[in-house]
């Protein structure tokens, strides 16, 4: 299994000022399954590409377990990527397709034709050999790409937004492939996508990145409970937000003071304190406790979404899914900020 | 009006005149290669004219010629459009220039490119001269025959240099539609940079290229100015025979020339549909 070191990566376009990617630092363990999240153009693809050899490396360095690897032909690297479009050769039937990868390694024609087979029956398409591209759906040429990538046994596999193109129903089908083939193989994966929900469902971690910036790499649990930044809280998701002094264990606001976890690593000064909607309880249960008035009621079906007045502020506040406790707009209620779901950042701006 | 009698209105025009001249024309020189020509008394049509011609050394070594010159022009305009369209692929400094310049030739009329041709490769010509005066040959006739040689040089090289940025303006919007994906794809599964080429790129260029050197072999084939203005009168290309015989005071000479014309048609037809056999087998459509 292989381990994957970027240090330092940097790519900038030739007849471009601003880097596409900017000192990218970032170490992937052997078989975990990584995501690279983030807007359209902040430079996943790229680093992705530059992993696979297929774009040169401006500055920095590309590791695998240890090895740099900045100047070892794509070909060479055993990296393959499956690309979010499949990318399926159109005058090849499926099986050449999934074979070629051997046939450039002037692997036996009938070893080639057995291993073929044993991968087409792995992604369910035993059978589908003989067909055209054309012939297949979206779902099946996504998992003849995969097939086609697999059947070399790469040591590192790279995902271009693989469902991206698929839909809702074939994405659940694939998500699940994905998984079964990352511990079928063992295989080191990245994949890249935008969307925040695919890369929860599916990454052990998540690199977000923006403007060719990593801004945080950690479990996706980190990135709703523990956000780098006010960005970062916002692409995760909604977040209510609140500046404050933060003095010992608990920060002063203009709706009054808030106890905070003792192992926050925030120093005192001002801070700006992040909970999330579905964070917050409905009444007032002892510590940090608050009225205010609800500015709004929103019935959303499955529960109430209430915009609460925060000093001329509004936050959201997910209301109870089976509607014990309903407000009524423009009464006051209670509310609670758990402290253990409480985050701050430094700065209030 | 239903819309299939709009749309055979709006074709007329244009098919009676194709069926007028072309197709009319097709068959009254059909008429002529059968030696029917009853205004010279010719009224019995038979296939003299095709065994005259099949018997004929000197059409032979034309015919020899003419395929030589097409095939070879076909081939380098193929293989330099797909060079040069794989250069121009790639961003670099002044490539806006060189896309001018390269496809500068598209503008430039046959028969002035033929003239300057002759001007400049000649024995007598500029280059030659120059040549000389600098010392590198010591007479002028030492210069290689490059114009009027009995390989078509001269011919070969005003078909390429029209040609070639004709067929590469259309691989290059062939390789520009289809990205760099493909090949990098190809580099990732293990495939060198010549294998991607070869089993990627290639098979993916061939069926929009295939149409066009059509075009190119047909052109060269049947095409007259060049090889008359560059050419040697003997043997000459297929076009310069027939019309020499066409125009030839003897009026009795005319079936050849016909028949000669009618051939050159047919090989061009069953050209065309083999060349279609082969780009739906290109594109996997077979």
């Amino acid at each position: 299994m292989t381990n994957i070191s970027l240090r330092n990566l940097t790519k900038v376009y030739e007849g471009t000022k601003e880097p596409a990617v900017e000192n990218f630092n970032l170490e992937i363990e052997p078989g975990e399954l990584v995501a690279f999240l983030g807007p359209s153009g902040c430079g996943k693809t790229t680093t992705l590409k530059m992993i696979a050899g297929l774009h040169s490396v401006t500055g920095g360095d590309v590791l695998f377990n240890g090895e740099r690897v900045n100047d070892i032909k794509p070909e060479n690297r055993e990296v393959v990527m499956v690309y979010q479009n499949y990318l399926l050769f159109p005058y090849m039937n499926i099986a050449e397709n999934v074979g070629f990868g051997l046939k450039m390694r002037h692997v036996p024609k009938d070893e080639i034709a057995r291993r073929v087979d044993e991968i087409l029956k792995l992604v369910k398409l035993e059978g589908y050999g003989p067909r055209k591209p054309n012939q297949m759906s979206g779902g099946q040429k996504q998992r003849v790409a995969l097939a086609r990538a697999l059947i070399i046994r790469p040591k590192i596999l790279l995902l271009d937004e693989p469902l991206s193109n698929l839909d809702a129903h074939l994405r659940d089908e694939m998500r699940e492939l994905i998984l079964t083939i990352h511990k079928e193989f063992d295989v080191t994966t990245v994949f890249v996508t935008h969307d925040q929900e695919e890369a929860v469902l599916l990454a052990d971690r998540i690199a977000l990145i923006f403007e060719g910036k990593l801004q945080q790499f950690s479990r996706s649990e980190d990135f709703y409970e523990r956000p780098a930044s006010k960005r970062i809280a916002d692409f995760f998701g909604n977040a209510n937000y609140i500046a404050g002094e933060k003095k010992d264990n608990k920060v002063a606001t203009a709706l009054g003071t808030f106890a905070v976890r003792e192992d926050l690593k925030v120093p005192d000064g001002r801070v700006t304190l992040i909970i999330r909607p579905e964070s917050i309880e409905l009444g007032k249960n002892g510590e940090n406790s608050f009225e205010t008035k609800i500015a709004r009621r929103i019935y959303m079906g499955t529960y109430i979404r209430y915009r609460i007045d925060m000093d001329g502020a509004f936050w959201d506040v997910v209301g109870d899914p089976h509607y014990n406790v309903d407000y009524d707009e423009d009464k006051t209620a209670g509310f609670t900020l758990p402290k253990n779901k409480i985050w701050l950042l430094e700065g209030d701006k | 009006m239903t819309n299939r009698a709009r749309v055979s209105l709006l074709l007329a025009p244009s098919l009676i005149i194709l069926c007028v001249l072309f197709f009319g024309g097709f068959l009254l020189g059909i008429m002529q290669s059968l030696n029917y020509m009853p205004m010279i008394g010719l009224d019995s049509p038979n296939f003299e004219a095709y065994k005259m011609m099949f018997t004929d050394e000197q059409f032979f070594q034309s015919l020899l010629l003419t395929l030589w010159i097409s095939i070879v022009t076909t081939v380098l305009v193929i293989v330099l459009s797909i060079v040069s369209a794989l250069a121009l692929r790639n961003t670099f400094v002044g490539k806006r220039l060189v896309n001018f310049l390269y496809q500068f030739p598209i503008t430039v009329p046959y028969v002035v490119i033929t003239i300057g041709t002759l001007f400049l490769f000649s024995q007598s010509g500029s280059v030659a001269r120059i040549a000389y005066n600098m010392g590198i040959i010591s007479d002028q006739s030492m210069f290689p025959e490059l114009v009027n040689d009995k390989f078509g040089l001269g011919i070969i090289f005003v078909y390429v240099w029209k040609q070639v940025p004709f067929i590469g303006v259309i691989v290059l919007s062939i390789l520009q539609s289809m990205g760099n994906n493909f090949e990098e794809l190809a580099r990732s599964l293990g495939a060198n940079k010549w294998q991607s080429f070869r089993h990627v790129l290639l098979p993916i260029i061939i069926p929009g290229i295939l149409p066009a050197s059509i075009i190119t072999f047909a052109y060269t084939f049947g095409s007259y100015e060049v090889p008359f203005l560059l050419g040697r009168p003997y043997p000459a290309v297929l076009s310069i025979l027939a019309y020499r015989l066409y125009d030839n005071v003897d009026l009795n000479a005319r079936p050849e020339a016909m028949a000669m014309a009618v051939f050159m048609t047919a090989f061009l037809v069953v050209l065309v549909f083999l060349y279609k056999k082969l780009l739906n087998k290109a594109s996997g459509r077979d």
